[in-house]
């Protein structure tokens, strides 16, 4: 695939000349994490390109926290989303194989999918919350980007990935295309990103091929103990780009059929009970070992791949603190102890 | 289904509503346009303005203009369905989820167990039953409620259906936990009618359906009496919302109720954690 290399201010205004047609996002710092914002020409020196994952995933853009299902939603804007990390396109794989490659499509999904160009980057600086390289996922990206930004000099080597992302980029007589040791520069970003990410997580006993091992620590007695600081406040579903769940709300007036869907989580004692008030998950316990399950196991019989991208925000976003490299590690390992984190180690 | 909004109903007016027991109600609909399930698949049945709950039809599938949903009272969409009345707009949409597979069972002898409103798909897949009668080589019926006054389908299997015997190569065994003075059949817990079934258990299959701990305890009976796993059918239950294998609210371990059920054989679920839920 074609590269180019792009020097700051270059790229400042090709993103500028985007907003004119698209809606796009881009990483904002606030306090020590970053968030999308919609970019606007005023803002655009403040956005902060091809460090690290922002806080919300891609399921933010493409299966909305809430969003009416009948009638579908019409007349979406295309967006462009410029920030998204590796470990956000394998959370994208796992939507898509939900909502649009199985017998029924989501209304509004595949349109969103398709109006939504993603501009991925290889992370720079990886959080001590990053656990991708325990997952089997790399921080930098291989496929499913339209256009990929990787931090080199002052400026940027943007790796063309789609038909969409060659003609973002317009006339490409300014660029200069990306060399060898442009190359060579990336490829030491990337190894350093790696490197990084594997030192964070030396010390978690989390088994290779976790789709295979997790069956083995499923009947484990820990899981009994493990779970305490869990307050199910549902932070650790909401945040994840590969958790699915929601529920459907009648929102009709008269007889006139209209839904809408509504993130739920598996955390909640409401989720899976029934009107009879029977629920085959009626303890805490139970709830917290299942959403690993469903993230280890089940993933892997319904769609062929883990539930988990490593991207480590439900640590991050945890109230009670609770560090899903320790909790697995002391399953992994039969013995119980402080799932805590110490501290997490942001920007 | 046609619609290309898969979240969308069929309309569907109320034609009548049949007063089971105190707490039961066949709900019966005309759709907008004819409705094709098999006996075991499910709808997911819209009040407008409340809400949608999944429901196994009670009636024939061979009755492609009518559909007859049979509700017990127990949530806000059911406490809605209640209060319908002819009329009345309601939306479902589906079919959805594997039937029973009937083709498997042919030349088998066919045990049928259904507890409460739990009736409801087992009278779905006896209508289905009844029509290729000679396919199978004998269907025994089991069936109990709480009281007399608590049966569903009264006047079919308490009376109309019996008549069917002296042709058909099928018997009835019907029990309530307690009965009154007028009751002429058994007392007991359902599991009581599987006592001294007249079945070859290595040529048979069972069909169950009724409250989580009917089912539970009428699959062990059946195992103790020598059904194998593999032969019991249970038409199983959960909280659910799409439909569709999406929203993952009805997993029972790596499998939809929705799309992998809602009928599983027992061994292909029951290391799964939670089952009797």
């Amino acid at each position: 695939m074609a590269a180019y290399i792009i020097e700051n201010n270059r790229w400042k205004e090709l993103v500028t000349s985007w907003l004119s047609i698209y809606d796009v996002f881009a990483p904002f710092s606030s306090g020590n994490n970053l968030f999308y914002q919609k970019v606007t020409e005023l803002n655009i020196e403040d956005a902060i390109f091809g460090v690290v994952r922002p806080v919300q995933p891609l399921k933010f853009f493409v299966h909305p926290f809430q969003e009416r299902v009948v009638p579908e939603v019409q007349d979406l804007k295309k967006t462009i989303v410029i920030g998204p990390a590796n470990c956000d396109l394998a959370g994208l794989k796992i939507l898509d194989r939900v909502f649009m490659e199985g017998d029924y499509k989501d209304p509004n999904y595949e349109k969103r999918r398709k109006n939504t160009i993603i501009v991925s980057i290889d992370c720079a600086r990886p959080l001590s919350v990053c656990f991708c390289e325990k997952v089997g996922i790399k921080p930098f990206v291989d496929e499913g980007y339209d256009l990929n930004l990787t931090s080199v000099g002052n400026g940027f080597l943007i790796e063309v990935g789609s038909q969409a992302g060659k003609e973002l980029l317009g006339d490409k007589n300014s660029f200069r295309q990306a060399q060898e040791l442009d190359f060579e520069k990336r490829n030491e970003l990337r190894n350093n990103s790696s490197l990084l990410v594997k030192k964070y997580n030396e010390k978690f006993n989390i088994q290779e091929k976790i789709a295979d091992s997790f069956k083995t620590i499923f009947p484990a007695k820990e899981w009994d103990e493990i779970w305490k600081n869990c307050v199910q406040c549902g932070s650790c579903t909401n945040i994840c780009p590969s958790c699915v769940c929601f529920f459907l709300e009648d929102i009709s007036r008269n007889d006139n059929f209209s839904k809408a869907k509504i993130w739920d989580s598996c955390l909640f004692p409401g989720y899976a009970r029934m009107a009879s008030g029977v629920s085959p998950r009626p303890l805490l316990s139970e709830r917290y070992k299942n959403r690993l399950a469903c993230k280890y196991m089940y993933m892997v019989e319904n769609f062929g791949m883990i539930g988990c991208t490593g991207c480590g925000r439900c640590i991050a976003g945890c109230p009670g603190k609770i560090d899903k490299r320790k909790v697995l590690s002391c399953v992994f390992s039969s013995k119980i102890e402080d799932v805590r984190y110490e501290s997490v180690k942001y920007l | 289904m046609n619609q290309s909004n898969i979240y969308e109903p069929l309309r569907c007016t109320v034609e009548k509503v049949i007063e089971e027991s105190q707490t039961i109600k066949t709900v019966v609909l005309i759709p907008e346009r004819e409705f094709n399930f098999q006996a075991g698949q499910f709808v997911s049945f819209t009040v407008p303005g409340v809400g949608e709950a999944p429901f196994t039809p009670s009636s024939s599938p061979s009755e492609r203009k009518k559909m007859e949903i049979t509700v017990m009272r127990t949530g806000t969409v059911t406490d809605a369905i209640h209060k319908l009345k002819k009329g009345d707009i309601v939306g479902i949409r589906g079919p959805y989820g594997r039937p029973y597979p009937l083709e498997m069972f042919e030349g088998k002898e066919i045990l049928l167990v259904g507890g409460g409103v739990g009736l409801a798909p087992v009278r779905a897949v006896f209508y289905a039953l009844i029509e290729n009668v000679k396919k199978y080589k004998k269907i025994v019926f089991c069936s109990g409620a709480k009281t007399p006054d608590d049966y569903i389908y009264k006047e079919c299997i308490l009376d109309k259906w019996h008549s069917l015997c002296e042709k058909l190569p099928l018997s009835f065994r019907i029990t309530v936990d307690r009965k009154n003075e007028n009751w002429k059949f058994g007392e007991g817990l359902v599991t009581k009618t599987l006592d001294n079934l007249d079945m070859n258990f290595s040529n048979s299959i069972a069909i169950v359906c009724g409250p989580p701990v009917m089912m539970k305890f009428v699959t062990l009976k059946l195992i103790d009496i020598g059904f194998q796993d593999k032969d019991i059918y249970l038409s199983m239950e959960r909280k659910m919302y799409c439909a569709v294998g999406h929203c993952r609210h009805c997993l029972i371990g790596p499998y939809f109720v929705c799309k992998d059920g809602p009928v599983f054989t027992y061994d292909m679920i029951k290391d799964q954690p939670g089952l009797w839920a």
